[in-house]
């Protein structure tokens, strides 16, 4: 008898793996869940663009010929898995979230599906996303054309972005993992307000061959996934060099947990992170923060005063407006759906070439900052984002405008990996989070600190009501 | 001309600089959102523009020299 669905919204992938090679599931029927699952629940929290029935089933009866041979792929094989629409598949639209993009087909699959295919995992969907990943400066959650994405945990709430059907179909369990992107958050913000786990890896991990470009210095892919042990697992699939990616380091990732410490961190907790947060986002650090002293020794620390945010807006703009450079002179971004993102575009204009290099500069000087600062630590520790999941139906800049600690902004500027662990809840039932940033390059530390948090918490293994099974 | 008032035609000037280009595909009830986003471009250049640094601070680019097949 095959698993209850209860049993298969809680696994870990590592469990999946082992129902799988038990012959307690096959893929097929997990691909037919998540189907079933993002059919339901995924259209109603508006997760899904299109899913792919055809090569998910194509996938899993393939993993399991090979299984029944003895071709073990390993941790992945036989898992269904959805990417955010961003990411190119062959044969399958991809639409970047725009309207003026829904016919929109590519020939090949982007890097980061081919190596998931290589592992052995089986695609469900293709998950909505904000119109073009934001970049045409949105400030409403309905900025996609497949309606604003819902966070499982409350309807009436945004499941954040840019990646919000990854975060909302993780989040209500009808998927095990998806792929995100982030330039700027879109990769934690839409994890904190789902409640799952989300990372962002370094710049350079990860090839963003065939994924949309938005922002050539700032873009990243990474994994959302239950835990951080299932980060890690498919963080290892798609990493590594890519030669149709000059960006990817030469650099192989391998996810060794066996090998990191349970203990001993040390731990530097942003001075003033929680100073404009909600009752509820401070609480539940200061809780979790008790938690870490089991395995930490934590230590505060001061976030350089330097110009994050002037330097992650000027870096956009600029790189937005020449990545879209033909779509803005044409006047396409009239088809999009959000009002903002029907006009801003045109004010990317007023960003000299001159303010870019000079954000290339000062973004130098804050590497080198953020470096010596991450150096001293396993980890830096914050708050995710100050509030809980603002309302489906307004505006979110009141939560994005909070003065709080820039870590976000610094973060991404710096390229420097980060994980968003859930760490409780606040208003109207809704999660909060916080993140683990490191050092470029050190994913496996980050990682340890947030499997050590998620060994004595259980915020990460919650479900949304009504999304158990 | 108080700084204030010179931060306010600088500010006009951009503006006037996105309407003449792409003034056709921005309605009339958008300018002021147009306005806020072209002040906060502004600001956040201005705020770089007096960020310290030396001739030695060079951009991080990616540029590699490219030889094709021989």
């Amino acid at each position: 008898m095959a698993p209850g669905a209860k049993t298969l919204a809680t696994a870990s992938l590592r469990e999946l793996g082992r129902m799988i090679r038990a012959g307690e599931v096959t893929p097929t029927q997990l691909a037919e869940h998540a189907l079933e699952r993002l059919e339901g629940d995924g259209r109603r929290l508006n997760a899904v663009v299109t899913l792919t029935p055809d090569r998910a089933l194509r996938e899993a009866r393939r993993a399991e010929e090979e299984l029944r041979a003895g071709h073990d792929r390993g941790p992945l094989h036989g898992i269904p898995y959805g990417a955010k629409d961003l990411l190119a598949t062959a044969g399958i639209p991809t639409t970047w979230g725009a309207a003026p993009c829904k016919e929109q087909v590519f020939p090949y699959d982007a890097t980061v599906i081919r190596r998931l295919e290589a592992a052995g995992a089986v695609l469900v969907a293709k998950l909505a996303m904000v119109e073009l990943a934001g970049g045409m400066g949105y400030d409403h959650p309905n900025a996609s054309f497949t309606g604003p994405g819902l966070s499982p945990w409350n309807p009436n709430a945004w499941s954040g972005g840019s990646s919000s059907g990854s975060g909302a179909a993780v989040g209500a369990r009808a998927v095990p993992f998806a792929i995100g992107s982030e330039t700027h958050g879109s990769i934690l913000t839409p994890a904190a307000f789902c409640g799952v786990t989300g990372l962002r890896p370094t710049y350079g991990r990860v090839s963003r061959s065939g994924a949309m470009a938005l922002c050539w210095t700032m873009d990243k892919l990474g994994p959302m996934c239950r835990s951080a042990d299932d980060c890690g697992l498919v963080l290892e699939a798609i990493a590594g060099p890519d030669p149709n990616d000059p960006t990817t380091a030469d650099r192989h990732f391998r996810y060794a947990p066996e090998h990191a410490r349970t203990g001993g961190f040390r731990l530097g907790v942003l001075a003033g992170a929680t100073d404009d947060a909600q009752p509820e986002v401070r609480a539940n650090f200061l809780a979790a923060l008790d938690v870490l002293r089991d395995v930490a020794t934590l230590e505060e620390v001061r976030l350089p005063d330097l110009p994050y945010h002037a330097v992650a807006r000027v870096i956009i703009a600029a790189e937005a407006s020449a990545a879209f450079d033909d779509f803005i002179a044409a006047g396409r971004p009239a088809d999009l759906t959000a009002e903002a993102d029907r006009v801003l575009p045109y004010t990317y204009e007023v960003v000299t070439a001159r303010d870019y290099l000079r954000a290339l500069r000062v973004r130098r000087v804050i590497a080198r900052e953020l470096d010596a600062l991450c150096a001293r630590y396993d980890a830096l520790v914050a708050p995710t984002l100050p509030s809980v999941a603002p309302p489906a139906g307004a505006s979110f800049l009141g939560v994005f405008r909070r003065p709080g600690v820039p870590i976000g902004a610094a973060g991404n500027v710096a390229g420097l990996p980060a994980v968003s662990v859930p760490n409780g809840f606040g208003a109207d039932g809704l999660p909060t989070a916080m993140q683990f940033i490191g050092r470029a390059w050190e994913e496996n530390r980050i990682l340890a600190v947030a499997r050590a948090y998620q060994e004595r918490t259980d915020w990460h293994r919650r479900l949304p009501p009504g999304f158990g099974g | 001309m108080t700084a204030e008032q010179q931060n306010d035609q600088g500010l006009e000037a951009w503006l006037a600089l996105v309407i003449a280009r792409y003034g056709d595909h921005i309605p009339a009830v958008e300018r002021e959102r147009v306005r806020e986003s072209v002040r906060g471009l502004r600001a956040a250049a201005d705020t770089l523009a007096a960020f310290p640094l030396t001739n030695a601070d060079e951009p991080d680019v990616l540029f590699r020299v490219y030889r094709g097949e021989d």
